[in-house]
C-alpha cells in the first residue's frame, strides 16, 4: 500500500512519520523549501521527552511518480484546491483520498472531483505545530488518535488495510462507522476553540481567569451545537466536556491552531470552518451572533494581512 | 450661575470653555499637577468657526469653595466614585449635578450619594477630542446636540438656566422631558459600538469592508436594543431609531476612521468604561433572562484586556521601584503617570503626553499598551498615538 502524504505540517508529518515507522511505503508531497529542510534534517517529531527522526521520501508537485493507493490529505483548507490539482494525477484507479482537514465542506469538494466512492472521511486529533526550525512539536502530549471510514459507514478492505498500517506505527486508530458524525463533532469543538481564540486573542488560561470566560465559552458552544444539530449531527456530550475542560484551567497556555496562525500572521482556516458554519446557519435560519463576530474579525485580519503583502 | 466642571478631558474642556465664552462663572476641579499647567496655558477650544482661548479658574479637591449651582460631571465612569468624593461638598442647596457619562448606572450611584433631587440626566451626541498639546478640537461646526433634563422630566428653573448658559456659549442643547429614555437610547448605541470595536479592534471602515460586517453590526445593535427594551425602553421611540441608524451608518462607510472612544482607550492601554457600559448591560440581560452573546464575548475580551493591563502595570511599577532603589531615581519613582509602558521590547518605556484627559486617572499606570488586536501580530496594530488628535470618533469622546 503506497501512501502519499500531502502537507508535512503537524498532522501530515506526524501521521506520515508514524506510518513510516510502521514500515509503510510513504512519500511526502511538499513545497521545495520544506523538501530541502526534510532532505537536510529528516522528519523530526518531538513529543514530550521523546524525539523521533527519520529520513523521508519527498516529491514535488508536477513531478509525482504514481500511482498511490492512499492520499492522506493534511494540507490547510485554504490550500485545498491547489493540493487537489497537485495530487489528482497520481491517485491509483482504486485509490482513496483520506482528508484529515478541519471542517466539513472539503468532503463535497473532493467528492465532486474524484467521485464519492474514492473519498473517505477522517478526523485527526493531533494538537501540534510545525516550528520555524521544521520540527513537529506537540502542545498536548496525550491524544494522537485518528479515526477514518467510508462516508456511507460501510466496512471496507482498504480501511482495514489503512488501520493496520497506522497500528503498525503505533498510532491509536479506528475505522469509524459514523465518520461524518465524528467530523461534525470535531468541527464543533474546533469552531468553539477557534471562535474563542479569535475574539479574545488569548490563551485558554486567560479566558478561564476572566469572570465572564466560562459563560462566554458555554454560549459559543451552544451556538456551534445549534448549527451542527440543525445539520443533523447534534454534538455529543464529550465534545462539550472537552471544550469546557480546555477553558477551565487557570494558567493553561493552550491555543488552537488558528491562534498559532493568527499570531504568526499566516492565512487561517477561518472561512472554511467558522465561515462555513455561519453560512450554513444563515441557510437554516439559526442565529449565530458570536460566530458571525468571529468571522468579521477574521475577515478584517485577512484584509490587513493581504494589505501588508 | 456657578458651574464646577469635573473632569478636564476633551468634553470637560469643551463645555467649560464654551460656558466661559458665554459669560458663565466656571471653575474646574483638577489635580494639583494640572493647576500650574492650566494657569500657564489657559484653555483653548478650536472649532470650525474659530478659536477661543481663555484663562481658567481651578480648584483642587479639599479646597472647594462652594456652593456651586451646577456640577457638570464629565469624568470617565471608572473615576466616578473617586470624583464624587472630591466634589461632594460642591453643590449648594438646590444645586444640580449634571453627568454626561455614557451608560446608565452612574445615575443610581449619584442619586445614592447625593440624593435624587440633585441629579439630572445628560447625553452628548457628538465627540470632541483633546490634542496632545491640550487644546480641545471640536469636529465640524460644533452643532452636535447636548440633551439634558430633570430625571422626572419637568422643565425646572435650574434646567432652564443651564440651557440659557449653554446657549450663550454657543453649545446647542435641548431641555428634554424624557432624558432617561434618551440616555438609554444613547446607551444601547454606544454599547453596540463599543462591543463591535472591542471584538474587532478595528475602525468602522474596516468592518464595513468585510462581507460579515453588516450582519455583525446589525446583530450587535439588535442585541443591545433587546436588553434596553427589556429594561422598559423599547426601540419605537424615534430617538432610539435615530441613534441605531447613526451607528449603522457609521459602520457602513468603507474607509471610515471612525471608532468609539473605547477603542482609543484600548489602543493606548488606558482603562476602559467597559464594565460600566458592556458589563452593566450583560448583568442586566442576565437578570432579565435576555440572551446577550455578543456583549458577553466583548465583556470577556475586556476582562482579559484589564487583566493583562494590571499585570503589565504591576511589572512596570515593580521595575520602576527597583530602578529607583538601585540608582537613586527617587524623583522618578515619586511621579505617578509620567511614563508609558509596553509589554516587552526595547524602548518599552518612554515619556507620555502631559495628561491623559480625565482628572482622576485612578490607580492607572500611564499608558500600558496591550498587545491584542484583530490584525497581524500582537502589538502590530496601527498606532493611535494621535487618537486624541484628529481621528474621527463617534459617541462621546
Amino acid at each position: 500500500m503506497r501512501f502519499l502524504i500531502v502537507g508535512a505540517g503537524a498532522l501530515g508529518g506526524y501521521y506520515g512519520g508514524m506510518l513510516l515507522k510502521g514500515g509503510a511505503d510513504v512519500t511526502f508531497l511538499v513545497r521545495p523549501r520544506r523538501a530541502a529542510q526534510l532532505a537536510k534534517q529528516g522528519l523530526v517529531i518531538r513529543r514530550a521527552d521523546d524525539e523521533f527522526t527519520t529520513p523521508v521520501k519527498t516529491v514535488r508537485a508536477g513531478a509525482i511518480d504514481g500511482p498511490y493507493d492512499v492520499v492522506l490529505l493534511a494540507c490547510k483548507a485554504y490550500d485545498l484546491v491547489d493540493a487537489i490539482n497537485d495530487f489528482a494525477p497520481t491517485l491509483s484507479p482504486g485509490g482513496a483520498v483520506l482528508p484529515i482537514l478541519n471542517g466539513i465542506n472539503h468532503i463535497e469538494t473532493l467528492a465532486a472531483r474524484f467521485g464519492r466512492e474514492r473519498v473517505l472521511g477522517g478526523v485527526g486529533m493531533v494538537n501540534g505545530e510545525l516550528t520555524p526550525e521544521g520540527v513537529i512539536a506537540f502542545r498536548l502530549a496525550a491524544d494522537t488518535h485518528i479515526s477514518f471510514g467510508e462516508l456511507d459507514g460501510q466496512p471496507s478492505g482498504r480501511c482495514e488495510e489503512i488501520r493496520a498500517a497506522f497500528a503498525a506505527g503505533g498510532v491509536p486508530s479506528a475505522v469509524s462507522e459514523r465518520i461524518m458524525a465524528e467530523m461534525w463533532g470535531k468541527l464543533c469543538g474546533y469552531a468553539v476553540a477557534a471562535t474563542v481564540a479569535t475574539l479574545t486573542r488569548a490563551r485558554a488560561g486567560e479566558v478561564a481567569a476572566a469572570p465572564s470566560g466560562a459563560a462566554f465559552v458555554a454560549a459559543t458552544f451552544a451556538e456551534c451545537g445549534r448549527v451542527i444539530a440543525a445539520e443533523g449531527y447534534p454534538p455529543p456530550a464529550e465534545i462539550e466536556d472537552f471544550v469546557r475542560g480546555l477553558y477551565s484551567r487557570l494558567g493553561s497556555d493552550y491555543r488552537p491552531s488558528i491562534a498559532v496562525d493568527l499570531e504568526a500572521g499566516r492565512p487561517t482556516e477561518g472561512e472554511h470552518t467558522i465561515g462555513d458554519l455561519v453560512r450554513r446557519a444563515d441557510r437554516r435560519r439559526v442565529e449565530v451572533p458570536i460566530l458571525r463576530a468571529a468571522l468579521c474579525n477574521l475577515q478584517i485580519y485577512e484584509a490587513r494581512r493581504r494589505a501588508r503583502l | 450661575m456657578r458651574f464646577l466642571i469635573v473632569g478636564v478631558g476633551a468634553l470637560g474642556g469643551y463645555y467649560g470653555g464654551m460656558l466661559l465664552k458665554g459669560g458663565a462663572d466656571v471653575t474646574f476641579l483638577v489635580r494639583q499637577r494640572r493647576v500650574a499647567q492650566l494657569a500657564e496655558r489657559g484653555l483653548v477650544v478650536k472649532r470650525a468657526d474659530g478659536e477661543f482661548k481663555t484663562p481658567v479658574k481651578t480648584v483642587t479637591a479639599g479646597a472647594i469653595d462652594g456652593p456651586y449651582d451646577v456640577v457638570l460631571v464629565t469624568c470617565k465612569a471608572y473615576d466616578l466614585d473617586a470624583a464624587i468624593d472630591d466634589f461632594v461638598p460642591a453643590p449648594g442647596p438646590g444645586g444640580a449635578v449634571l453627568p454626561v457619562l455614557n451608560g446608565i448606572n452612574h445615575i443610581a450611584l449619584l442619586s445614592e450619594r447625593l440624593g435624587t433631587a440633585r441629579v439630572l440626566g445628560g447625553v452628548t451626541l457628538f465627540s470632541v477630542v483633546r490634542a496632545p498639546e491640550g487644546e480641545i478640537m471640536v469636529p465640524g461646526h460644533g452643532n452636535g446636540q447636548t440633551l439634558f433634563g430633570e430625571l422626572a422630566g419637568e422643565h425646572s428653573a435650574r434646567c432652564k438656566a443651564i440651557h440659557a448658559a449653554l446657549s450663550a456659549g454657543g453649545v446647542p442643547s435641548t431641555l428634554s422631558d424624557n432624558i432617561v429614555a434618551e440616555m438609554w437610547a444613547k446607551f444601547s448605541g454606544f454599547a453596540a459600538a463599543a462591543a463591535i470595536a472591542v471584538l474587532t479592534r478595528a475602525r468602522a471602515g474596516e468592518i464595513a469592508a468585510t462581507p460579515a460586517g453588516a450582519g455583525f453590526v446589525d446583530a450587535t445593535l439588535n442585541e443591545c436594543v433587546r436588553v434596553t427594551t427589556a429594561e422598559g425602553y423599547p426601540p419605537p421611540a424615534a430617538i432610539t431609531d435615530a441613534i441605531t441608524d447613526m451607528y449603522r451608518r457609521a459602520f457602513g462607510e468603507i474607509g471610515s476612521d471612525a471608532a468609539p472612544s473605547m477603542l482609543f482607550d484600548i489602543e493606548n492601554g488606558r482603562p476602559t468604561e467597559g464594565d460600566h457600559v458592556i458589563g452593566d448591560l450583560v448583568r442586566r440581560a442576565d437578570r432579565l433572562g435576555v440572551e446577550a452573546p455578543i456583549l458577553r464575548a466583548a465583556l470577556c475580551n475586556l476582562q482579559i484586556y484589564e487583566a493583562r493591563r494590571a499585570r503589565v502595570c504591576a511589572t512596570f511599577l515593580q521595575a520602576r521601584a527597583r530602578a529607583a532603589r538601585h540608582s537613586g531615581f527617587l524623583e522618578l519613582a515619586a511621579s505617578r503617570s509620567d511614563f508609558s509602558c509596553m509589554p516587552g521590547g526595547p524602548g518599552a518605556c518612554r515619556p507620555s503626553p502631559p495628561d491623559e484627559g480625565a482628572g482622576h486617572a485612578g490607580p492607572s499606570c500611564g499608558r500600558a499598551r496591550i498587545a491584542t488586536c484583530a490584525g497581524g501580530k500582537p502589538g502590530n496594530h496601527r498606532s493611535s498615538e494621535h487618537a486624541a488628535g484628529g481621528r474621527h470618533a463617534f459617541g462621546r469622546q
